[in-house]
């Protein structure tokens, strides 16, 4: 499902040059659910954005979904982010004007030809798995952490993705929310088959999934 | 400290770049608008020169046929009969170059060995009197000046002050319109025959009776306020003498007035317009600064733990501010600045000055006290919360 | 789509009251001074009746005449040749106008150069004079214009009751009067049922033939209190042979494109007059003054140059610096709080992106949401503006002319909103729509 060849990033300034991701190969199959973890600063993020398609590495080669997407412009690349990918952030990044519904109805207005009921069943659909239904008139600000979380996987499976990628879904949440997340996503893992890639802090997140690889200083370690 | 804030305001010099471009089109619309109304307002402020309280003027035509030596008759019998009404103080007469009407009649040349330019109003012996001109050295037109060799005139302060400098003024013998010899009877404050805001003070009042001209106009004072039947009398008298009924008494306050109405209306509507931009500019300044220094919460916050106080946290941000200000304003002089100097506008340098001034005034003034609100809200930040946040 | 943006929006103003206050501050004043200059621009230079044909129109209001003497300019070269002096003399003789005197052509003079002129479709002579009255111990004043029957088919009056005169009364000399509304009620007391009253200007009596509206702006040579047959005017005035006296001629061009012919026809006019005599007979140059409608307009404000042409050219670009410098203002001061509002919305931008939205979305989106904000803003102007139009016509800051409000300005309004709103929303919604998703992911949400 995704094959990463030999990707190195590299941030250049002025003055320095600093190496986040040296030499990565990474082979994730489908309906696979893996994990990524490492200290601060090891570039864990930066290989999940290079997934994403929303940074570039400095080189080698990426293959998502059967499709080499190296040379991409910049609105293939929307698109194929659009159509493949749903995204879950640490920090939720819902948009506090709209509401729950129009939250999740997002990734499908960048979409063409759905028409306005369809993105409302579908996004109605999403809210029902995430089990928010009732809160779909709601605002963000009228929410806990993990029912905001709950939301912005909603929004993350509504376009059905072939891919979720997860940056530390659980950081900003306590323990029991952070399971309760944990187990929407195992569930989304299991009974849909998407694949998932997560990157966490925390070991026991990290256990529950089918493989861990582990970073450090920009290198994979295991 | 400076040489800190200017570092600051260069790393961020993309985004103060909106706000110098602001600042220096405010200089240069305030700056505009306050040359042309210090320039307008310069000119009120010095007298007019004549009376227009219960003064009328009367636009008269003498028909083609009637012959000349009727036509002087008709002009004797007009201010006969006129100063038969006890109503009426006086009458003069004189050409259609009448305060108010933008009429002109101008000479200019050197031929007297230095560069003089006038307009000249035709006056007949009472026109001075009747208009209450202020003779300030030399006399008034009299009788004599009907048999005198060379045409007597009054002129004005202004004009003496321009070209005559030391030379001669009264009873002295000029080339003037025309070439022709004239003489100076006297000096008179000032005549702003196009009303109180003209910058108009080269003029001079010509000694020209109006015996056989066909046109000509009748200056008319009263005694007191009267009422449009009065007027219908002296409109009657006239049309009695010169037989014919087409012509219209105007009252030379109103003119005056009405005249004064085509620089207020729009000095107003300039201000009122300026006033909504600088407001505007303010509110939009205040909303800008409030943000940018709320964005800035944890550097204050890192600022205030490494042992800044208030009162420095708040200078900073006031002085940075400035400084882009300053900027603008530097750039905005330069521009303003090339009026003066290359005098494209024929106005004194001192107006300018004023506006200069002004405008910077104005400027500073707005750019302190929106800035001033945010900062202090900066300055009471707390260093322990601030650093949390980030 | 727009649904969406359209909620969010609105959503966001109410969120941010001072932001949007300040905004709305500026949009809205700014909009209303726009829309009063349109207003009055649309009254005094648009084609309302009875200007409808105003674009097809030239105006010979004066004719100047000029003295001009020939000054003998002799220069001398002086060079040595193999010796001996040769010296090489160039005369010349450069023009200088010594002299000028400008006025009103006479009936006489309109009478025989200004008719027939090649390729008018049609033309009218006029004069214009004032009277003094007393009505009920009340002085009026009201302003005649003196014409011919073919005025009324070049400006489009319209009648409240009555007509105008024809060519046969004209002809005739009939005493007959066209009023205005407001001239009735100043005489009569009563806007109409004055037809075949009779009204007195220097001691002659005139009966009413017609009322037409009160046009709504005031051009001396259009508009009047009366309107009467030119042939009233005394045998004087009519059979005088001077060349200056108080006549105009407005031509009416079949299209503007034959307007610089029939300025060429009366320059060639012009050239070929040799009447040069009695208080002219020092004078040797004739010139037609002609100018159409919008360079007469023009000249009133600015009158430095000879040529009318240039001096319209020189209003326009006053006023076009003005006009920009006036909205430039509002814009930048709207962009710089625009980049403040929308910095904030950094997350926004990156969980869009991240979900598929490209820059050009983006860009649409914040764009659409300023357009929002301008035609709130627009409408408030809207609104304040014809209060202004209001307060203008009732306090007669204008004089006579009153400002309409029609579709056609509406229209310019809406035009200017259009205007305003994406000039300034775009430099701000361009920065943001480049911004990076990880760096835009990255601000904190607060």
């Amino acid at each position: 499902m995704i094959s990463l060849q030999n990707i190195n990033k590299v941030y250049r300034t002025k003055t320095i040059e600093t190496l986040a991701l040296n030499e990565i190969n990474l082979e994730v199959s489908e309906g696979e659910f893996l994990s990524i973890m490492g200290p601060s600063g090891c570039g864990k993020s930066t290989l999940l954005n290079i997934i994403g398609l929303i940074d570039e590495p400095s080189s080698g080669n990426i293959t998502i979904a059967n499709q080499t997407v190296n040379g991409y412009n910049s609105k293939d690349m929307a698109h194929f982010r659009n159509e493949k990918l749903g995204f879950i952030f640490q920090s939720f990044h819902l948009i506090n004007d709209l509401s729950v519904i129009d939250n999740v109805e997002l990734p499908l207005l960048y979409r063409k030809s759905v028409s306005a009921s369809e993105r409302r069943r579908l996004a109605e659909e999403a809210l029902l798995k995430v089990g928010l239904k009732n809160r779909m008139s709601h605002f963000p600000a009228q929410l806990s952490g993990g029912q905001k979380q709950r939301v912005a996987i909603a929004r993350a499976i509504v376009g059905k993705p072939n891919i979720i990628l997860a940056d530390e879904p659980t950081g900003n949440l306590d323990s029991a929310m952070g399971n309760e997340i944990m187990n929407i996503l195992l569930q989304l893992n299991q009974e849909e088959k998407t694949t998932i890639v997560m990157v966490t802090h925390d070991e026991s997140m990290a256990r529950k999934t089918n493989r861990l690889v582990r970073l450090f200083d920009g290198a994979q370690v295991s | 400290m400076i040489k800190h804030i200017l570092t600051l305001i260069w790393n961020k010099k993309r985004s103060n770049f909106l706000l110098f471009l602001e600042i220096f089109l405010a200089f240069i619309v305030l700056f505009s608008v306050l040359t042309l109304v210090t320039y307008n307002l310069r000119n009120y402020s010095t007298p007019i020169g004549f009376d227009t309280e219960d003064v009328w003027v009367a636009y008269l035509e003498i028909d083609e046929s009637v012959d000349s030596l009727t036509n002087i008759d008709m002009k004797r019998r007009i201010k006969q009969e006129l100063n038969a009404f006890p109503e009426i103080n006086g009458v003069g007469y004189s050409n259609s170059c009448v305060p108010f009407n933008d009429s002109n009649n101008a000479f200019g040349h050197r031929e007297n060995g230095f560069r003089l330019f006038s307009f000249v109003i035709e006056a007949d012996v009472d026109y001075p009197e009747v208009m209450d001109v202020n003779v300030v050295e030399g006399r008034t037109f009299n009788e004599s000046d009907a048999y005198a060799k060379h045409t007597a005139v009054l002129i004005t302060q202004g004009l003496r002050d321009q070209y005559f400098g030391d030379r001669e003024v009264v009873d002295s013998i000029y080339l003037m319109d025309n070439d022709e010899p004239w003489k100076i009877v006297g000096v008179i404050d000032a005549y702003k025959y196009h009303g109180d805001f003209s910058d108009e003070n080269r003029v001079m009042l010509k000694y020209e009776p109006q015996l056989e001209s066909r046109f000509f106009s009748a200056l008319i004072e009263l005694n007191g306020a009267v009422g449009p039947e009065f007027e219908e009398k002296v409109n009657k008298a006239i049309a009695g003498v010169i037989n014919r009924s087409d012509f219209v008494i105007k009252h030379l306050k109103t003119e005056r007035e009405l005249t004064s109405r085509e620089y207020w209306v729009p000095i107003i509507a300039l201000f009122s317009i300026c006033g909504f931009l600088i407001l505007n500019i303010a509110l939009g300044l205040f909303g800008v600064l409030w943000y940018n220094i709320n964005k800035r919460r944890p550097e204050v916050g890192l600022r205030r733990a490494i042992g800044a106080t208030k009162y420095s946290i708040s200078s900073q941000f006031i002085l940075e501010i400035l400084f882009v200000t300053f900027i603008g304003l530097l750039v905005g002089l330069f521009f303003a600045a090339q009026l003066p100097i290359l005098k494209l506008v024929d106005i004194e340098n001192i107006n300018y000055y004023y506006a200069m001034g002004g405008a910077m005034g104005i400027i500073i003034t707005v750019v302190l006290i929106c800035s001033f609100y945010p900062s202090q809200q900066a300055a009471r930040i707390h260093p322990a919360l601030a650093l949390h946040e980030d | 789509m727009l649904k969406n943006y359209f909620k969010l929006a609105i959503k966001v103003l109410g969120r941010r009251k001072f932001f949007t206050f300040v905004s709305l501050f500026g949009i809205s004043f700014t909009l209303m001074i726009l829309m009063l200059i349109t207003a009055f621009l649309q009254t005094e230079l648009g084609s309302d009746a009875p200007m409808t044909e105003k674009d097809n129109l030239v105006y010979l209001p004066a004719i100047s005449i000029k003295r001009a003497v020939k000054d003998t300019v002799v220069e001398r070269d002086t060079s040595y040749q193999e010796g001996i002096m040769i010296v090489d003399s160039t005369v010349t003789y450069p023009e200088r106008i010594n002299s000028h005197s400008r006025s009103n052509p006479s009936y006489y003079f309109v009478n025989k150069y200004g008719r027939d002129v090649v390729p008018a479709k049609n033309y009218s002579i006029y004069n214009n004079s004032s009277y003094d009255f007393f009505l009920n111990s009340k002085k009026l004043t009201f302003r005649a214009l003196l014409t011919d029957e073919r005025f009324w088919e070049i400006y489009d009056f319209s009648f409240v009751e009555g007509q105008a005169y024809r060519k046969t009364q004209v002809d005739n000399g009939e005493a007959i009067v066209v009023l205005t509304q407001k001239a009735c009620r100043q005489y009569f007391g009563q806007e109409s049922g004055v037809i075949g009253k009779e009204v007195v200007f220097e001691g002659q009596t005139y009966t009413v033939s017609g009322v037409i509206k009160d046009p709504k702006s005031f051009h001396v040579y259009v508009n009047a209190e009366a309107y009467i047959p030119y042939t009233n005017l005394p045998p004087a005035v009519l059979g005088g042979t001077g060349l200056m006296d108080g006549f105009e001629v407005v031509y009416q061009a079949h299209t503007p494109a034959d307007i610089p012919k029939i300025k060429k026809e009366l320059e060639h006019r012009a050239n070929l007059f040799e009447e040069f005599r009695d208080d002219y007979a020092t004078y040797n140059r004739l010139e037609m003054m002609s100018y159409t409608f919008r360079e007469r307009y023009a000249d009133n404000l600015y009158d430095e140059d000879d040529d009318p042409a240039q001096n319209l050219k020189t209003v326009q670009w006053l006023l076009i610096f003005l006009l920009s410098l006036f909205v430039i203002l509002p814009v930048l001061n709207l962009v710089n709080l625009n980049i403040s509002r929308i910095m904030e919305r950094s997350s926004e931008i990156g969980v869009r992106k991240a979900f598929g939205a490209h820059s050009s979305n983006i860009l649409f989106q914040f764009v659409f949401e300023n357009v929002i904000l301008t035609f709130i803003g627009g409408l408030i102007g809207f609104i304040l503006a014809i209060g202004m139009i209001k307060l203008i016509n009732e306090s007669h800051v204008l004089y006579e002319t009153t400002l309409g409000f029609n579709f056609k300005i509406f229209f310019y309004s809406f035009l200017i909103c259009l205007f305003f709103g994406v000039l300034s929303g775009l430099l701000p919604a361009y920065k943001m729509s480049k911004v990076h998703i990880v760096n835009a992911l990255k601000q904190n949400q607060r």
